[in-house]
């Protein structure tokens, strides 16, 4: 094929929509470990390609997808003329397969503000089919310890992207809002998808988790009196809508999802959490991006006794109401954060990128929000009544330091 | 003399002012006596119990699947007075001693002493056989420790707590150079505490006497529960059976301080 000149995709985009196509042969170079019926599957739809331009089209399509359900590291289309054949086609993708294992080191800051650094390592297609392992360990300077694993599988197909994954994960963190600790051993299977022509985002979820919470000297009793063992079954739902252009700091596009989590066939736990997140972003003028975001959760109680402390709402900290400590807004027992059995938060930010455009910004912000107790007669009311308001202008930079290897 | 009186009286009131002023909406807390507290726990619970009455203090009894974790050092039982928070019967004992109320004011030195010797047997030897009879005896742990103590959680944690609360208890015997012991070894260190407690008791009413003190309390938890405990294995029941005197003096004590 060297002494072939290829063009690029747009010398003849959109120009060859009355030119007829026969795909005659698609071809991979570079193809070690990935299973023949994986890339069957993938690239079958470009022999339905009706003219040039579709096939065009189609091949980059392709070649994308193969890299997005993590089958390839990079791929690209190339496409051929068939020999004896006036409208047929060969097309050739030049892929290169994932690396055997990777492992990195990256330290950061997390949401909560700590700085943390992890280990990760994983192998990609594992088994020829885009199947995904991998394990991390994360440890922040506060001594909380994070050691998780979990194995992915997509389901291959023409533009399809979704996914079954299984994780198991242990956590040793410290919760500063209700003085206590909390050991967490998890095991979560997933399934993620799309619905209504691929519009709208569908994640279930279906989580065991044993919780052992220790409450430390400086506890309120009534976190103390929680304090033990209790294991959480829940299944979780949740669709979104998603049409922004980045997930953190988007400056234009819209999110909303809305979950349901239900406990109460298994364990200890018996609740119904429904969770609305509503954001939206949009560009202004010189740079300014404007962004409104909304959450309500509410919380009902299944069983006789009370929600747990851990699974109540919390609101509070740099994700929803900035200016307070992380999850201490509502109810209190001494210096303990007691959680509630619902919440609002409403927040509108105005950003301007600084230098480097994508690293520092600067932010104003004004945040609004209240939680409801768990025991609230009137929810909506007490909601009204204990609103908190917080209002900061900062400069804000994202930074994390990566280090990768491959080998 | 009469003036010194006069304060003295003043002072013990207003000592017993403060007391009772202080002693308001006490908690005790323990785990579910019936179904989940092991031997030893339900001991100790009973002990406190028994020793709360003695004293005429009021208090109510709180039962919770938790109290290991709700005790800031996982003991138990644990008194709650306000925000004050005191696990285990010494320091129980202790505590109400400093609030000027005492079981102990009539005994001498020499009395007090060996009153204290017969609670340190009482919660070193007799817990230790307790403990072994429990954690360490195959089917013992099978058909009653397993079970009680797995009784609060849902599965798979019914069956893991126990198992990781064993082996815990096994390398605590270790440490104390128990876990090669036999059955008959510790049931020869279980005569040897009866024993020596019947000995003290002799025909009195209690073991120092016609009034009641700490060690008493605990005694009548540790034998109370020890006549009444259904385990698979009866050896230690039937050892302390040997001591009528004991076992009279658990039947008063029940009648005195539960049955009224």
């Amino acid at each position: 094929m060297s002494e072939k000149t290829f063009h690029k995709a747009q010398t003849i985009r959109d120009k060859a929509v009355g030119c007829p196509s026969i795909v005659e042969a698609v071809q991979f170079h570079g193809v070690k470990i990935t299973k023949n019926d994986a890339l069957v599957k993938e690239v079958s739809e470009l022999y339905r390609s009706k003219n040039l331009d579709e096939l065009v089209h189609n091949s980059h399509l392709a070649a994308r997808h193969l890299q997005e359900v993590g089958l390839m590291d990079h791929a690209v289309a190339l496409i051929d003329t068939a020999p004896n054949s006036t409208q047929g086609y060969v097309v050739n993708f030049l892929v290169r397969e994932p690396k055997s294992f990777t492992a990195g080191v990256k330290a950061g800051v997390s949401t909560n503000g700590d700085a943390d650094v992890s280990l990760n390592a994983g192998k990609q297609s594992v088994g020829g089919r885009g199947e995904a392992i991998s394990t991390q360990y994360t440890y922040t300077v506060k001594g909380d310890h994070c050691f998780n694993i979990s194995a992915l599988k997509p389901f291959l197909g023409w533009q399809k992207y979704s996914n079954v994954s299984a994780t198991l994960y242990r956590s040793l963190a410290h919760m500063p809002w209700n003085q206590s600790d909390v050991d967490e051993n998890a095991a979560i299977l997933a399934y993620n998808g799309q619905l209504w022509d691929q519009k709208l985002l569908h994640q279930v979820k279906l989580n065991a988790i044993w919780r052992t919470l220790r409450a430390t000297r400086d506890a309120a009793f009534s976190v103390r009196e929680q304090a033990g063992h209790t294991l959480k079954f829940s299944l979780e739902n949740a669709v979104a809508v998603d049409t922004r252009d980045r997930p953190i700091l988007a400056s234009r596009g819209i999110l909303a999802r809305f979950a349901q989590e239900y406990a109460g066939v298994f364990g200890d736990a018996s609740f119904v959490k429904n969770t609305l997140d509503l954001q939206a972003a949009a560009p202004l003028p010189l740079g300014f991006i404007l962004a409104a975001s909304f959450q309500a959760k509410h919380l009902k109680g299944l069983g006789e006794r009370e929600v747990h402390i851990l699974d109540r709402c919390y609101l509070g900290g740099q994700q929803d109401i900035r200016g307070f400590g992380l999850n201490t807004i509502g109810v209190k027992a001494d210096n303990s954060c007691l959680g509630g059995g619902a919440s609002l938060a409403g927040v509108v930010h105005l950003y301007r990128p600084l230098i480097p455009p994508n690293m520092l910004f600067a932010h104003a912000f004004l945040a609004s929000g209240s939680v409801a107790s768990i025991h609230a007669k009137n929810v909506v009311q007490q909601l009204q009544d204990t609103q908190r308001v917080s209002a900061g202008f900062a400069t804000q930079a994202t930074v994390t330091r990566d280090y990768c290897r491959s080998m | 003399m009469s003036s010194s009186g006069v304060i003295t009286q003043l002072v013990t009131d207003a000592l017993s002012m403060n007391a009772a002023q202080d002693w308001e909406d006490v908690s005790l807390f323990t785990p579910y006596l019936n179904d989940q507290a092991l031997m030893y726990d339900f001991a100790d619970c009973l002990a406190v119990q028994t020793f709360l009455r003695m004293t005429s203090l009021p208090f109510n009894v709180r039962q919770r699947p938790n109290v290991d974790f709700i005790s800031p050092d996982g003991v138990v039982p644990l008194l709650k007075i306000n925000k004050t928070l005191i696990t285990g019967f010494n320091a129980i004992v202790d505590f109400v001693h400093k609030k000027g109320v005492t079981l102990t004011s009539h005994l001498s030195e020499t009395q007090v002493a060996d009153m204290r010797a017969n609670i340190s047997m009482i919660e070193h030897l007799l817990t230790t056989v307790e403990k072994f009879v429990l954690w360490k005896h195959d089917e013992t742990y099978d058909k009653v420790t397993r079970l009680r103590y797995g009784s609060v959680y849902h599965w798979p944690l019914s069956t893991v707590l126990p198992f990781l609360k064993r082996r815990s208890v096994l390398e605590e015997l270790a440490d104390k150079d128990w876990d090669a012991k036999t059955m008959d070894e510790v049931g020869e260190q279980a005569d040897k505490v009866f024993r020596a407690l019947s000995a003290q008791l002799g025909t009195q009413k209690y073991l120092t006497g016609d009034l009641p003190t700490e060690a008493d309390a605990l005694l009548f938890g540790h034998m109370y529960t020890l006549i009444t405990v259904r385990l698979p294995l009866t050896n230690i029941t039937n050892i302390l059976k040997k001591y009528s005197n004991l076992i009279e003096f658990t039947k008063r004590v029940e009648q005195q301080y539960f049955k009224q």
